[in-house]
């Protein structure tokens, strides 16, 4: 009750309700769909905390029958008694028994909370509904009087009311529904503008289904798990204030029991029975409790029914089976130029709780000065592989065997400092979402000169000229210029450019581009192609280039890997792989481009869809979609074989399947 | 920024005519007028002697239209007099002024001190995690579910009545003793931390968590940036923007809870002011504290705007 | 002779600033095109071209400007709910996002039932038996019906989407962008899937890409936006084979080539 009311001006967006707590049960994903109270009731806090409510509502009615004594029973024998048989939680300054005070006492202490949510959710959910699904005018006005209402002071204004109405609880609990709703109505707002922007409702408009079915139907059901969670949260404090109210005084006088009303009575005798403090503010509390752990159990199982659960940390769990392939490893000899040499590496993440791997056995090598692709469909493993090479793997991830030597030392098995002092100055990374992998609140110019200083150092004049220089480098049109500006002012190219000039602050050997030019303009991404391969040309500097696009690699690599569910299936010079593709995979990827077919035809597409990480069937993985399968090629696993000159294929058919294409 | 700020002021202006008009209003809807509770005859079943009655009424002002009470009330208002309350005979503002210094002796440190044990615990959960995460979650939780008017009680029974450490109510200004006055305020402001500042340090927390998932702190880790720089100048930093919001709502919310602990402890601040007012039906006084309220709430927010922008730079260049 | 099934004249489309204040966005500036009957009009340019908007427009999800909007020659640039719902029939959209396209807390059956139920006012079991006769148009298994979306994967939840356009049988689609949230060998399959469905139903496209060779792929005709104006239109041979305007020469130009021979620099 820090709060003026909880939730009356919360910033709460449209998933990460503000809750006091984050605590959730394991997330398991049911095939089925389910209700969300049966979600809500598998988690064992929440069905706690409706027991619990539903234990001191039943009380409340049931208190005519089942309470011990009457309330205003006086016993001037055994006051401030204690708990004892005749009375279980003891007797109060009167000799009145506590636990059937307590039980009456709910009985309105419950009812003025019921008014205040009742009043809180019909203003709220009709005015949040309306604002954000009809949205114009409407929600102009709407805007301001939130603005307004939002800002007053809640609990004072309560005061005035209950000075006006002569302490009257029921217009004062109305009244602060009425001061709540606004910021309540806010977030219904929120989740329903963000709703009513879903595709699924452009598509029912397009059948010309009525807004009214649309709103019930579509949004409603959207809207349900914040209402319900921003109701019980509201609940609790409801509850509070009114118990604060009574304990200030207000609302029903003696001796009619209330639980505020009993603290107070409490607070007088505090010095001779403390004991009495403890049955109502911990009866209060836990109901707060059990209202707030509902909300939470509410919002977890909300966000994990929509599949919108957000990732949960780490959390360690069985081993996925380990189908390495090492045993038929051959030995390749490693290129005794390569700048960075994978061998034999497998990586495993947490998946759904579960470890699983997701990149196995893979080897390549990068030549100084060299541009390697690594090509591959979602979910292959290459970002994967990428960020392993970082030392970045998320925080349950790790590389379960192998090797990743660079530079001497091995990547793999050495410590976080030496990973931490090699990147940028070793490797370096650019990534695909230029805007979002620069911080909004740093100019670009305050971004590199981070990184001059921290990889060169000198005098703050000294790192801002080579910040320039670096700017100018990346062929920005204007350096000064663009220094000066945020994130959000930038073009993706332009952001893109900076984010090069960042990655070339500690002059690496070997930049990492993982998708580098995906969410940009094909105008925008030749150009950030030219820029790469004009770098690259001037410094010597190799490229792992991770990629989903054929003409990227292209344009751009003298190497190519093909990645398929955690294999590099084919590995050979680009030229070689666009020209003699050896494996069924590299095969049907290059035939799905449009370019490479006639206008109208049918495309020689891949049947089937990509095995998930943890789902990889046994021997080749491709084998499942693959034309040319054979009976061998689902029984052991298939090693990298080696097809001449330099050209390496995870295929038993390459001969045939080289045969077929041209 | 400038079109926000002004936005702002509107609202604020808007806000407190606003409220000091509803006030106001809420008068003529009340059963029994001020001319009522001086004659004694304030409920609903005493009849007042009507002559006395109506003498008094237009004594006071009262038989005169409600906007024209109003403009007189807002045009002395403007010039920092609130009257004088006719119920008690006190001058609303000196009552006020003269309380004053305790509420906001009681917030301001509520405040820091909560912000600031609030935003290191955050940090540290965040960055560390584990255990300390958990335990800030269910302490943020008894601070949501525990009334603090009766953790105020337990504290003051613990360590005043059975410990004896701490005086156990009363206010002493910190002009005549600042020793006694830090000792008279450790209960009210750690009653106000102990409940607020696990709930700030998980907020905190989550924001910091937030901005430690973003795709730059990725980015930069990758070419090299420390890891002080990246908890400290970019995370921190970046989950700065929502921990100003919460540090006014924080100030906002513990005026309110001042009604609760200045009654517990007896400290005779704004809250106990306007309490004991509402009990005696006092309404010039509530209302005249009503009216400060709500300027300390406006001046906040224009104060977390502005800081607001100052640290997010899309809203600062607008 | 074919006939018109969709004609935009001189469309514009103006959208208010995100503040008050901020100054108007010009997003279509005087398009005007038009689709045939069993056509494939492709609508090509890069991110802020207009492209989508103009979709959107013909679809009465954004309210033009100025110009009109003409299906089988009757003006739809504005129509009242009850038109809405008979033009629905008629002309359906396929999105972007698969992700969003479908409604997570609702199963398929029922999201795909919907349109049924309340626009032909079917009974339930017609409702079930046309849906699961279009789920098997798109390759999806019948158990598709009691599923939920986020059961299936991008590419089948794109195939799924392309039902729901098909299940009150439509003559136009509007493909908005139908391929790109989609990998490589996935878009093969759709792309397959949407030139099949065109032969078999006799459908015509509006179909809008960013992504030149798709529209090569897909489209008889094709339109190129640059700024939210149509810079060149025409068959598509002669566009993508020898366009006339420097803007579609730079486009086709800046797409990099699948083949390492020819490198642009």
């Amino acid at each position: 009750m820090t709060t003026t009311i909880p939730h009356s001006g919360g910033a709460v967006d449209l998933d990460g309700v503000a809750s006091p707590l984050g605590v959730s049960g394991p997330s398991r994903t049911d095939p089925r769909g389910r209700t969300l109270w049966r979600a809500v009731f598998r988690q064992p806090l929440a069905a706690l905390s409706i027991g619990y409510l539903l234990l001191v509502v039943l009380a409340a009615i049931t208190a005519d029958y089942l309470a011990p004594y009457d309330p205003s029973d006086v016993d001037l024998n055994q006051i401030l008694s204690g708990p004892t048989a005749g009375h279980w939680l003891g007797t109060d300054s009167l000799g009145r028994d506590v636990l059937s005070r307590l039980m009456f006492g709910g009985r309105l202490s419950m009812a003025h909370a019921a008014i205040a949510v009742a009043t809180f959710l019909l203003i709220g959910v009709s005015w949040g509904l309306i604002a954000g699904f009809f949205g114009g005018w409407a929600n102009r006005v709407f805007t301001w009087l939130i603005d307004v209402i939002i800002a007053i002071p809640a609990l004072v204004v309560l005061l005035v009311v209950l000075s006006v109405f002569d302490g009257d609880m029921t217009i004062a609990m109305v009244a602060l529904g009425i001061l709540a709703a606004p910021g309540f109505a806010r977030v219904v707002r929120g989740v329903t503008l963000g709703v009513r922007e879903e595709l699924y409702v452009s598509a029912a408009r397009v059948f010309g289904i009525p807004n009214r079915h649309i709103v019930v139907k579509h949004i409603l059901p959207r809207v349900a798990g914040p209402i319900l969670v921003h109701a019980s949260l509201f609940a609790g404090g409801a509850l509070l204030i009114d118990a604060g109210l009574a304990y200030l005084g207000f609302g029903p006088q003696p001796p009619t029991p209330t639980w505020g009303g009993m603290i107070i009575e409490a607070s007088a005798v505090v010095s001779r029975q403390p004991w009495l403090l403890v049955p109502p503010g911990v009866t209060l509390g836990l109901a707060t409790l059990a209202l707030a752990l509902l909300g939470d159990a509410i919002r977890d199982a909300g966000a994990e029914r929509t599949g919108r659960a957000p990732a949960r940390g780490s959390r360690p769990g069985p081993s996925g089976s380990m189908r390495s392939s090492t045993a038929s490893r051959p030995a390749r000899a490693q290129a005794t130029d390569a700048l960075l040499s994978v061998r034999d590496v497998s990586i495993s993440l947490s998946l759904d709780g579960r470890q699983v791997q997701v990149v196995a056995g893979v080897d390549l090598d990068i030549r100084a000065g060299e541009t390697v692709g690594l090509v591959g469909e979602s979910g292959c493993g290459k970002s994967v592989l990428g960020s392993a090479i970082l030392g970045l793997l998320p925080a349950a991830g790790k590389v379960t065997s192998g090797s990743i030597v660079y530079d001497g030392i091995d990547l793999a098995s050495s410590g976080p400092r030496t990973m931490q002092g090699l990147r940028g100055s070793g490797i370096a990374l650019i990534a695909q979402d230029p805007i979002a992998g620069l911080d909004p609140v740093y100019t670009a110019g305050q971004q590199v000169d981070e990184l001059v200083r921290r990889h060169q150092g000198g005098s703050r004049k000294a790192v801002r000229a080579r910040s320039l220089d670096l700017l100018n480098d990346v062929r920005l049109p204007d350096p000064i210029g663009v220094a000066g500006r945020y994130p959000h002012e930038l073009s993706g190219g332009m952001a893109q450019r900076v984010a090069i000039a960042m990655a070339l602050a500690g002059e690496p050997s070997l930049l990492i581009a993982d998708e580098p030019t995906t969410a940009l303009d094909v105008t925008v991404q030749s150009e950030i192609l030219q820029l790469l391969r004009r770098l690259q040309r001037d410094r010597g500097m190799a490229i792992m280039l991770i990629t989903h696009d054929w003409g990227v690699v292209a344009e751009m690599c003298q190497r190519a890997h093909v990645m398929y569910a955690g294999h590099i299936v084919e590995s050979c010079s680009a030229s070689e792989m666009f020209d003699h593709p050896s494996h069924p995979y590299t095969l049907g990827l290059l035939g799905s481009m449009p370019r490479r077919s006639l206008p109208g035809r049918p495309l020689p597409a891949i049947p089937g869809v990509v095995p998930t990480p943890g789902s990889w069937p046994g021997g080749c993985h491709f084998a499942p979609r693959c034309d040319f399968a054979m009976p061998e090629c689902t029984e052991a696993p298939i090693p990298m074989l080696d097809a001449g000159a330099g050209h390496g294929v995870r295929c038993i058919r390459y001969e045939d399947i080289r045969g077929s294409s041209r | 920024m400038m079109r926000l700020v002004a936005r702002r002021l509107i609202i604020s202006v808007a806000l407190v005519l606003f409220i000091s008009l509803l006030t106001f209003v809420l008068q003529t809807l009340a059963p029994g007028d001020v001319a009522r509770t001086i004659l004694g005859c304030g409920g609903q079943t005493a009849s007042c002697p009507e002559q006395q009655y109506q003498a008094l009424r237009h004594e006071l002002g009262l038989d005169q239209p409600l906007m024209v009470q109003y403009w007189q009330w807002l045009s002395q208002a403007l010039t920092g007099d609130l009257g004088v309350s006719p119920v008690s005979g006190l001058d609303v503002s000196s009552a006020i002024l003269s309380r004053l210094p305790v509420t906001a002796s009681l917030v301001l440190l509520g405040t820091a001190a909560t912000a600031l044990v609030g935003v290191s615990v955050g940090v540290l959960s965040a960055v560390r995690g584990g255990r300390l995460g958990r335990v800030v979650d269910v302490l943020s939780l008894l601070g949501f579910a525990l009334p603090n008017f009766w953790l105020a009680l337990v504290f003051m029974a613990l360590f005043s009545v059975t410990l004896g450490l701490l005086p156990a109510t009363g206010y002493v200004p910190i002009d005549v003793s600042p020793r006694d006055w830090a000792l008279s305020l450790i209960l009210p402001v750690g009653t106000l931390m102990l409940a607020g500042m696990a709930g700030f340090a998980k907020q905190t927390r989550d924001s910091m968590l937030e901005s430690l998932s973003q795709e730059y702190v990725r980015f930069l880790r990758a070419n090299g940036a420390s890891e002080l720089s990246i908890v400290f100048r970019h995370a921190l930093r970046n989950a700065a923007i929502p921990v100003v919001t919460m540090v006014g709502m924080l100030f906002v919310g513990l005026f309110s809870g001042a009604l609760f602990i200045e009654s517990v402890f007896a400290l005779p601040g704004m809250g106990r002011l306007a309490v004991q007012a509402t009990l005696g039906h006092d309404l010039p006084i509530v209302q005249g504290v009503v009216v400060v309220f709500t300027l300390i709430v406006v001046a906040t927010n224009l104060v977390v705007d502005l800081v607001y922008g100052w640290l997010n730079p899309k809203v600062r260049v607008t | 002779m074919t006939e018109r099934i969709l004609e935009v004249r001189d469309l514009r489309v103006q959208f208010e600033g995100r503040r008050r204040g901020d100054r108007p966005v010009l997003a279509v500036d005087d398009v005007s095109l038009h689709v045939d009957d069993g056509e494939t009009l492709g609508l090509v340019g890069e991110s802020g071209s207009g492209k989508s908007t103009i979709g959107n427009a013909v679809l009465g999800l954004v309210r033009p400007t100025r110009g009109q909007v003409l299906f089988r020659g009757a003006d739809i640039t504005s129509v009242t709910s009850g038109q809405r719902r008979a033009l629905g029939q008629q002309l359906q959209v396929i999105f972007q996002d698969p992700y969003s396209s479908l409604n997570p807390s609702r199963t398929i059956g029922s999201t795909l039932a919907e349109p049924l139920r309340i626009v032909r006012r079917a009974s339930r079991r017609d409702a079930a038996a046309q849906v699961e006769h279009v789920l098997a148009q798109v390759g999806m298994a019948t158990d598709t019906f009691h599923r939920f979306p986020r059961e299936f994967s991008g590419g089948q939840r794109q195939r799924i989407a392309i039902a729901r356009a098909l299940v009150l049988g439509p003559k136009l689609i509007i493909c908005d962008e139908p391929t790109s949230a989609l990998d490589l060998s996935v878009q093969a399959q759709i792309l397959n899937l949407l030139l099949d469905l065109q032969r078999r139903l006799g459908l015509s496209y509006l179909f809008v890409s960013h992504d030149i060779d798709v529209i090569r792929h897909m489209s008889h005709r094709v339109a190129v936006l640059s700024k939210g104006s149509i810079v060149e239109q025409g068959p598509t041979d002669e566009v993508t084979g020898s366009p006339s305007h420097a803007y579609t020469r730079a486009l086709l130009a800046a797409v990099p080539v699948p083949d390492p021979r020819v490198r642009s620099v």
